[in-house]
C-alpha cells in the first residue's frame, strides 16, 4: 500500500479533478452560517465570550455595589482582560484547520472504470486562528516597545522639551512640596509648547516626567496649578503608567472584541477618578481640584476636539492626559462625575464596614470566577485537563478514520470533528475499494498532516 | 513704518555688530533663526539648535523669542501640529534689511539733530581722500540740481 501526501498532488488524477481551488480562506462556500461555524472555535469563543460575560458581570455588579473604592473597581474591570491569555494557554490557538466541505468525484478513466467518491481534506490557512495569533503578536509588540521605547517615543512625538532645573522655579518647588508629601519621589519636569491647557506624566522609575503645556502654565494660579500637580503624583503613586500599560496591551490582544474596550475605557476612568481622590486628600483645599478642573475644561473649550490617529497614537505613551479628546470608549470620565467624586472626598469617611464589605463582594466574585472553571472543563473535557491548579494543557484525542469510495461519504461518528474545528493528528483519506485497513496514527497525533492512500495506483499515468 | 525696517530704539557705543542694537542673546537668536534656513520655526526648534552649541536655557530662548517678536523682528503664527497648537515663528527682515534699516535710521537721526555737526566731522575730521571727495562732490551736486 502506498502512502502518497497529497501536497503535492498524486500525478495519477487529474490534478484539476484531485486538487479543488485552494482557498486560504474558506468563507465563501458557507456563507454567514460558514463564518459562524468559523468563529465556533473554543480558543476563541470561550476568549470572547469569556471576555464579555465577566465584564458585564462586573459591571452590574460594580452598579450596586457603589462602596467598592476605584482602585478596586479599576481591577475589577481589568481581571476579566486575562481570560482570552488564560484560554489561549488552554486551547492553543491554531494557525491552520483543516476543511472538509469539499466533496469530489474523480473521473473513470483515471480510477479505471471506478467511480470513487471522496472528501478532500485540507489543512488551510484558519482566519480565527490568525486574528488571535496577529492580536497576541501584537499585544506582544506593544508591550516590548513600550517598555523599552515607550518614554522616549512618547516623549519625541509630543515635542518634550526637559527643563533646566533653574527654569520656571515656581513650578519645581510645588511639584517637589507635593510629591514629598505623597512619598514619591520628585520626578523630572518637561514642558510641551502646546498653548491648550494639558498635563500628563510619561515614563517610569527614574525617568518619570511631569509634562505642562506652556498653556496650562499660563492659565492657572500656582494654587491651581498645586492642583494638577496632587492629580498627576497620584497618577505616579498609583504606578498608573504600569497599570495603563497593561490595559492597553491586553485590549490589543482581544482587539476583535469590543467588550475589553468597555473594559479598558471603564478602568481608566476609575482610575482618574482614584487619582482626583488622592490628589484632593493632599490639597488642603481640596476643593481647588474641582476648580481647578473647570478652568481647564473652559479653557479647553476654545480647542477642538481632539480625534485624529496621531492623538491616539500620543495617548497610548502617556499617562492621564488631561485633554479633551472625542472616543467611543473615553478614558476619561465626565467633570460632572469627577466633581461629584472630588466632593466626595471632602465628607467621605473610612468606614470599617465597607471594607468587609468590599472583602465579601472581591470573595463572591473570587468564588463565582473559580466555578466557572469547572462547568467549563466538564464541557470541554477533550481540551482541558480538569485539574484547577498545575492546569496542563488538555491533550487532543488522537483519531484516524477512513473514506470508502462508492459509498456515501460520512465522517466517523465517533471522532467530534467538525470543520472550522482545528485538529491536531494525521487525518485522511480516499480510497478504492474494498475498504482499506488505515494502518494506526495516534503515535502522530502532533504531526499535522494530510495523507492521501492509494491501494493501487493506476500504471502509466 | 514699513515691514521691512527696524524701529531702532538703542545704540550702544561699545559694542560690535548687531548687539549695537538689540541684545546679546536677541542677536544670538537672530543669527540662528537666519542660519537654520527654514521657515517658521517653533521655539523648540532653536532652542534645540542653539543648545547644540551653547548652554541655555528653554525659557531664555522663548522669553527671547518672544521680545523679539514684540519688537516686530519676528513674526509668528499659530499652528496646529504633533503635540497640539503652538506658535511658530520666522524673521520679518532678512540679515540685510536688519542692517540697513538700523544704520539708515541711526545716521537719519544725526543728521537730523545735529546735521551740521555730521557735515562738518565728515568733511574737517575724517580724512577723505581724493576720490572719496569727489564722489561726495559729484553728489551734493546731482541733489543740488534736483533741488533747483
Amino acid at each position: 500500500m502506498d502512502i502518497i501526501d497529497v501536497n503535492p498532488a498524486p500525478t495519477f488524477f487529474h490534478a484539476t479533478a484531485l486538487r479543488p481551488t485552494f482557498s486560504a480562506f474558506p468563507l465563501q462556500d458557507g456563507g454567514s452560517l460558514g463564518v459562524i461555524a468559523m468563529l465556533m472555535q473554543p480558543f476563541f469563543y470561550y476568549a470572547v465570550a469569556g471576555l464579555a460575560v465577566l465584564v458585564l458581570l462586573v459591571w452590574a455588579l460594580l452598579r450596586h455595589f457603589d462602596f467598592l473604592g476605584s482602585k478596586i473597581r479599576s481591577t475589577l474591570y481589568l481581571a476579566p482582560l486575562f481570560v482570552p491569555l488564560i484560554v489561549y494557554a488552554l486551547i492553543n490557538p491554531s494557525l491552520t484547520m483543516f476543511s472538509f466541505n469539499r466533496t469530489i468525484s474523480f473521473g473513470s478513466h483515471a480510477t479505471n472504470g471506478l467511480v470513487s467518491i471522496g472528501v478532500i481534506v485540507e489543512e488551510v490557512l484558519n482566519p480565527v486562528g490568525i486574528v488571535v495569533v496577529t492580536g497576541l503578536a501584537l499585544g506582544a509588540v506593544l508591550f516590548t516597545i513600550m517598555i523599552l521605547f515607550g518614554d522616549r517615543i512618547g516623549r519625541r512625538l509630543l515635542n518634550v522639551v526637559d527643563l533646566d532645573s533653574h527654569e520656571f522655579p515656581a513650578v519645581r518647588v510645588i511639584v517637589k512640596k507635593v510629591a514629598k508629601k505623597a512619598g514619591t519621589p520628585t520626578p523630572k519636569i518637561g514642558i510641551i509648547e502646546d498653548i491648550e491647557p494639558k498635563a500628563f506624566v510619561t515614563g517610569w522609575g527614574r525617568g518619570t516626567s511631569l509634562i505642562f503645556s506652556l498653556g496650562l502654565l499660563q492659565i492657572l494660579s500656582d494654587q491651581e496649578i498645586e492642583a494638577v500637580v496632587a492629580h498627576e503624583i497620584s497618577h505616579i503613586r498609583n504606578r498608573d503608567c504600569f497599570f495603563e500599560l497593561t490595559l492597553k496591551v491586553l485590549r490589543i490582544v482581544s482587539f476583535f472584541n469590543p467588550c475589553a474596550y468597555f473594559a479598558v475605557s471603564k478602568a481608566l476612568r476609575e482610575r482618574e477618578i482614584l487619582a482626583d481622590e488622592q490628589g484632593a486628600k493632599l490639597l488642603k483645599r481640596p476643593e481647588l481640584l474641582g476648580t481647578t478642573l473647570i478652568k481647564i475644561w473652559e479653557a479647553l473649550k476654545a480647542f477642538p476636539a481632539e480625534r485624529s490617529l496621531s492623538h491616539y497614537a500620543f495617548s497610548l505613551f502617556i499617562v492621564s492626559p488631561l485633554w479633551r479628546n472625542i472616543e467611543i470608549f473615553p478614558s476619561h470620565p465626565s467633570l460632572n462625575v469627577r466633581l461629584r467624586k472630588i466632593i466626595d472626598v471632602r465628607t467621605k469617611t473610612t468606614d470599617h464596614h465597607e471594607r468587609i464589605k468590599t472583602a465579601s463582594v472581591l470573595v463572591l466574585i473570587a468564588i463565582v470566577g473559580i466555578s466557572m472553571y469547572y462547568p467549563l472543563a466538564y464541557l470541554h473535557s477533550d481540551l482541558i485537563t480538569l485539574t484547577m491548579f498545575g492546569m496542563g494543557r488538555g491533550q487532543f484525542i488522537p483519531f484516524t478514520f477512513g473514506i470508502t469510495a462508492g459509498t456515501a461519504v460520512s465522517l466517523p461518528a465517533p471522532i467530534e470533528l467538525r470543520q472550522g474545528l482545528p485538529v491536531k493528528g494525521e487525518v485522511a483519506v480516499l480510497s478504492k475499494l474494498p475498504p482499506l485497513p488505515l494502518p494506526d496514527l495516534s503515535g502522530n497525533a502532533e504531526i499535522v498532516k494530510i495523507l492521501y492512500y492509494n491501494p493501487d495506483p493506476v500504471p502509466g499515468n | 513704518m514699513s515691514s521691512k525696517e527696524y524701529k531702532v530704539s538703542q545704540y550702544k557705543l561699545n559694542s560690535e555688530g548687531l548687539v549695537v542694537f538689540l541684545g546679546p542673546l536677541e542677536v544670538e537668536v537672530m543669527n540662528e533663526i537666519w542660519s537654520l534656513k527654514k521657515a517658521p520655526l517653533s521655539v523648540r526648534e532653536v532652542y534645540e539648535s542653539l543648545r547644540g552649541k551653547k548652554e541655555i536655557a528653554y525659557t531664555t530662548v522663548m522669553s527671547t523669542m518672544n521680545l523679539l517678536y514684540e519688537k516686530k523682528l519676528l513674526k509668528r503664527k499659530l499652528e496646529k501640529g504633533k503635540g497640539g497648537h503652538y506658535y511658530v515663528y520666522w524673521t520679518a527682515l532678512s540679515e540685510e534689511e536688519l542692517k540697513k534699516s538700523a544704520v539708515e535710521q541711526v545716521i537719519d537721526s544725526l543728521i537730523k539733530n545735529f546735521g551740521e555737526t555730521v557735515v562738518n566731522y565728515i568733511l574737517k575730521e575724517k580724512n577723505l581722500d581724493e576720490k572719496e571727495l569727489k564722489t561726495m562732490k559729484e553728489l551734493l551736486e546731482e541733489r543740488l540740481k534736483s533741488k533747483e
